[in-house]
């Protein structure tokens, strides 16, 4: 046989096995596991002998390598020891961003979620400032509510971005509300931070009145969309007074979402 | 006609199979290159034996690394066997050079030898390095290192090949006047 007959029968061949082998047949995974199942014990020995003398070979070769990816990796971890730190606070946004949207308002008035940015009480007022402003369409005495009920109204608005707000407890603001149980109409006004509504409510209808109504905007309110929740019901039999308690978590916001409706001239 | 020494060849070359497997598969050197005994052993047996014992040894060898390495089986018996007949083919030209040159010819072999491995991996569907800087360095190390091995490594061959020593050929004007 020539030297090229011997080459042609020979690729031949190497192209049958791979052929055999790519089609899953034949008996060369079974070789292949039984040549390694044969060298296993040489191998294990020899590689637990040179095992330590491949460490240091490769560690020596790749010492600068190592360094590197060592440092790298210390990065990596500071980067996500400060990830894993802010998580706590990113879930008090979560909660808070699905706290403003979850509203139980009517769904056809246009809406606006809004972040708070700075929260800075001047010791004469509270300043609250939100990333919203004349350019997302805010208007001043836009409602701003969370889920869980009113939360004040859009105060100022002084940037394309930026506004100020006015919180039910602010002395200065007042709002029409009703008892959902008994109807009864009352002004709800701030009374200062920390303390509840002040209820400016007719003698005989307080006689209707349960403590623990439920309290809401009324129709009447021009500024205001009827039926957000705005406070409990409470009277003080001692001082004869009656107020609100808000429904708001006034001292924890984060995101608060705008009611886009029109306001009187 | 050269006889191969078939029963010392496979010996051999079982040995530098486990070998190569138990031991020079956990070196790295530079990170990228790893010493291949079979590799050497091509290029040498193909640098030294004649055209019809080069291309029947690079095909036993080539099915020696097909039963340790994964990949369709065969593929390096395809390689090895065409690699054997490539330089036993070429071989006696790239000898005369001069044995100064020893260096050269093994890396010219094992570069060969090499870029065709990563091309037929290419060509059946395995997976080579990918081709940019780092594979260029990968390959330029291993021609490199098969070129300064591959002098120590005849000793090895020639237990193989049926060869004078010192890198002159046993005339072979017979075989060749058969292959025309």
């Amino acid at each position: 046989m020539t030297t090229r007959r011997l080459l042609a029968l020979l690729v031949v061949t190497a192209l049958a096995l791979m052929t055999i082998d790519t089609r899953g047949s034949g008996p060369f995974g079974s070789v292949r596991s039984a040549a390694f199942a044969a060298t296993s014990p040489l191998r294990s020995t020899v590689a637990a002998a040179v095992g330590p003398l491949s460490a240091t070979w490769n560690g020596a070769v790749h010492y600068g390598e190592v360094v590197d990816e060592n440092e790298r990796l210390r990065a990596d971890l500071a980067r996500l020891e400060g990830e894993v730190a802010r998580l706590p606070d990113v879930e008090s946004d979560l909660a808070a961003l699905r706290e403003a949207s979850g509203l139980a308002t009517d769904n056809a008035v246009p809406k606006l979620t809004a972040k708070i940015i700075s929260d800075r009480d001047t010791g004469v007022e509270r300043i609250i400032e939100i990333n919203r402003g004349s350019e997302d369409g805010l208007v001043a005495g836009m409602p701003v509510v969370v889920g869980s009920g009113l939360v004040g109204r859009v105060l100022d608005v002084y940037g394309d971005h930026r506004s100020t707000l006015r919180l039910v407890n602010d002395p200065r603001f007042q709002v029409g509300v009703s008892g959902v149980d008994s109807g009864e109409t009352a002004l709800a006004g701030g009374d200062g931070d920390g303390r509840p509504l002040r209820l400016e409510i007719q003698a005989q209808g307080l006689a209707g009145v349960d403590d623990g109504e439920r309290f809401e905007t009324n129709a009447f309110s021009e500024r205001f969309p009827p039926d957000i929740p705005v406070g409990v019901f409470r009277f003080d039999q001692a001082s004869n007074t009656a107020t609100l308690e808000p429904f708001v978590e006034l001292d924890s916001l984060v995101f608060v979402t705008v009611l886009l409706t029109e306001q009187p001239e | 006609m050269v006889k191969t020494p078939w029963p010392k060849s496979l010996a051999i070359l079982a040995a530098l199979s486990v070998v190569q497997v138990a031991v020079f598969d956990q070196f790295w050197i530079g990170g990228r290159v790893r010493i291949d005994l079979l590799l050497l052993a091509v290029v040498s047996i193909g640098l030294h034996a004649d055209v019809r014992q080069a291309t029947l040894l690079g095909f036993v060898v080539g099915l020696f690394v097909d039963v340790f390495r994964f990949g369709p089986f065969g593929m390096y018996a395809l390689i090895f066997c065409l690699a054997g007949w490539v330089l036993a083919s070429n071989g006696t030209r790239m000898l005369q050079v001069g044995p100064l040159f020893r260096i050269a010819q093994g890396a010219i072999g094992v570069l060969l030898v090499t870029t065709a491995t990563w091309t037929a991996a290419a060509v059946f569907g395995q997976r080579p390095p990918a081709f940019g800087n780092d594979s260029l360095i990968s390959i330029g190390l291993t021609a490199a290192i098969g070129g300064l091995l591959l002098a120590p490594f005849d000793v090895v061959t020639r237990q193989m090949v049926n060869t004078a020593p010192t890198g002159t050929r046993v005339p072979r004007t017979d075989m060749v006047r058969a292959d025309q």
